[in-house]
């Protein structure tokens, strides 16, 4: 994946973003231990201060936690990256919808042409 | 005469006002808790940088000032942006941090210190022209540096020398300017100074060895330490930005986090860029 | 640091002393040997491929000695100027060092460069006047060295009397000078260097321009330095009181007394342009 950053967005909340992804995923795995902020900062090309504070982001809302020996590891609730992964395809599917609107689609098209594709 | 000052006067007051709406202050208070600045070792109460309406005014230049009146106060633990259109004063103020320029009036302090050879021992500066001696070789202008600086570590040298494919066995001469710039960015990140200043580090480079410089600064960089780092391909470097400091016309116009322009302003420092400096 | 400083000073001035030092060995050498091949016997002409032999060699000896006190020179001011004024300026004046301890380490790398220089000089002129003397004296069985020897110390001994000095202070004298003059010589070369600055737009020339007026004022320095002898020489035209040395003291002394001052001068010049009007471009 790559860390492609996109202009308007504050760095941090890009990376916020694309940290959840890999959680949810499951590339990084619940429990297991997050690479240093260093080396993800030079991974992604940021500045280690952005990305220190896209953890602390991530740590406010409890989808890591620092550990005083091992650092920072991925929650282990798994209710919480479920819900974090809920609200990720929410927004998905309502930019979806709204995409779908402005293209002048009603609620009922959009429910077949969904159906049609999937089937 | 006047009038040219009071014209620079009315400019950095409007810059003054401007900056003071998005005082860097304010932001870095915002992430204080995250900010990994706590460990810094020593003067944690002296700012690392202080700028005391320092003002040049090269001889034989009139009036005209190439910095005007600039109040700075730069932080540990940031790498901050120095941006400005050509001939805004960006270099004329690195050398004055640097001891190579008197200022005409006002103050630079590090540390609390005016530059001496104590300040030069926590800078590690790289300037935009190639400074070595052309009858050395790569290993001797290592050995220099180590000499000279307590805090070079020659390994760190050679594993970038290696990792760029520079043998330290070339002569200085007999390198292209490119890779002069490369063997000289690699020296002065081999320092571990509290303060780097890098004026124009990518602008003589290819593609590829930008990334790796840039990767370079990230890795090399410690929380204590500050880079300040000039440069005109914004681009670039946006990501790697903590803070910026744009200058027009010698003054001070906007020193911020880049978080802020792109959170307020909704656009990238790059195009915030362009559009403050339009011509 | 002042160590470091002078370390590499000397790394930078080796190679091309290293040159001139062989330079001046085998011009001597060469003129030693075209010496030797030479028949000084009265009663055979020297043949005409000798004489030009000798007069090539020592032609060759001739421009030797003065490429190498003026090559160390231009060498010297050369590294100052490049090290101190051009982009190496930047790596100069941001090492953790004074100014100070950066003109001293110049000055003095530039110095011992200077006198083992003159000491080189004096030992292939030694050789080749032993070689000279000892060849000539080969061809004279009545005259041995050893005579000439005792002749000359004979010199030595009516030396006071026609100089007015013991020639043992004599030679201190000329040694102080000379050391004087050779530091002069040296803070007054880094000066012109440093004042050329000044012209910004051409500093080169103005380095070069700062030279001739210098070398101006102690033209008419000297000018003035010489009044006292000639006004002696005049005085020993009617009672001749005065010794050579006597006649020659004062001028000498007012001459070491302008090169002190304008060594002095020329060094807080230095000081001042390194620091307060550093401007590298």
């Amino acid at each position: 994946m790559a860390w492609q950053m996109n202009s308007d967005r504050p760095i941090y909340s890009q990376l916020y973003d694309k940290i959840l992804v890999r959680i949810v995923c499951g590339v990084y795995k619940a429990g297991n231990r997050l690479p240093s902020v260093r080396d993800l900062a030079a991974e992604a090309s940021v500045n280690p201060n952005t990305m220190q504070r896209a953890f602390a982001e991530l740590e406010h809302s409890g989808l890591i936690v620092t550990q005083r020996n091992s650092g920072r590891v991925v929650t282990e609730d798994m209710t919480k990256i479920e819900t974090a992964r809920h609200q990720l395809a929410l927004t998905q599917v309502q930019s979806f919808i709204a995409n779908m609107r402005e293209l002048g689609y009603n609620d009922q098209e959009i429910m077949e042409l969904i159906k049609s594709i999937v089937q | 005469m006047n009038d040219n000052n009071s014209m620079a006067y009315a400019q950095s007051d409007t810059a003054q006002n401007e900056s003071a709406q998005s005082s860097p202050v304010q932001n870095n208070s915002i992430y204080a808790q995250s900010s990994p600045v706590q460990d810094s070792p020593s003067y944690t109460n002296m700012p690392l940088l202080q700028l005391n309406d320092l003002c040049k005014r090269y001889p034989g230049m009139g009036s005209y000032m190439s910095v005007f009146h600039m109040n700075l106060i730069i932080p540990r633990g940031r790498i901050i942006g120095l941006l400005g259109p050509n001939g805004c004063g960006k270099t004329t103020l690195i050398k004055m941090i640097n001891g190579l320029l008197t200022p005409t009036s006002g103050s630079v302090l590090i540390n609390g210190m005016a530059p001496c050879p104590a300040t030069k021992k926590v800078i590690s500066y790289l300037p935009e022209r190639t400074y070595l001696d052309n009858g050395m070789k790569v290993s001797q202008m290592v050995s220099y540096f180590a000499d000279f600086y307590e805090d070079f570590s020659t390994e760190k040298a050679y594993g970038m020398l290696g990792a760029l494919g520079i043998s330290s066995d070339a002569r200085l001469k007999t390198l292209s300017k490119g890779t002069k710039e490369k063997v000289q960015l690699i020296l002065v990140m081999s320092r571990q100074a509290d303060l780097f200043i890098l004026d124009e580090p990518i602008a003589g480079v290819d593609p590829a060895a930008r990334d790796y410089i840039l990767r370079t600064i990230i890795t090399n960089y410690n929380p204590g330490s500050t880079i300040l780092l000039s440069t005109h391909l914004i681009s670039d470097i946006e990501n790697i930005l903590d803070d910026v400091i744009f200058m027009k016309n010698g003054s001070l116009m906007l020193y911020t986090s880049v978080d802020s322009i792109r959170s307020q302003m909704g656009k990238s420092v790059d195009t915030y860029f362009r559009e403050v400096y339009a011509c | 640091m002042l160590g470091k400083l002078l370390k590499y000073e000397w790394r930078g001035l080796r190679f091309p002393f290293l040159v001139m030092m062989i330079v001046l060995a085998s011009t001597t050498v060469l003129t030693c040997s075209v010496i030797y091949t030479i028949n000084p016997n009265y009663n055979e002409a020297i043949p005409w491929y000798s004489s030009m032999a000798l007069m090539f060699s020592i032609f060759l000896y001739y421009f030797g000695l003065i490429g190498c006190s003026i090559g160390l020179s231009l060498i010297i001011v050369i590294r100052f100027y490049n090290t101190c004024y051009t982009d190496q300026g930047y790596l100069t004046h941001t090492l953790p060092v004074t100014t100070r301890q950066i003109l001293h380490a110049k000055l003095i790398a530039a110095f011992v460069a200077d006198v083992l220089m003159v000491l080189a000089i004096a030992i292939s002129l030694f050789l080749i006047i032993q070689v000279t003397l000892h060849h000539i004296l080969s061809f004279i069985p009545e005259f041995t060295y050893a005579d000439l020897m005792w002749e000359i110390s004979r010199g030595i001994g009516e030396f006071e009397e026609i100089f007015g000095i013991r020639i043992g202070l004599y030679f201190a004298y000329l040694a102080i000078y000379s050391l004087i003059g050779t530091i002069a010589n040296i803070v007054t070369l880094f000066g012109c260097v440093s004042l050329g600055q000044l012209y910004a737009k051409h500093r080169i020339i103005g380095a070069i321009l700062a030279y001739f007026i210098v070398q101006f004022i102690l033209q008419v320095l000297a000018y003035f330095a010489s009044l006292p002898m000639y006004a002696r020489m005049l005085g020993t035209s009617y009672n001749s009181d005065f010794s050579f040395f006597g006649l020659m003291s004062p001028t000498m002394n007012l001459m070491l007394f302008f090169s002190v001052a304008l060594a002095v001068f020329m060094y807080f010049a230095n000081m001042h342009m390194l620091t307060k009007r550093l401007n590298l471009e």
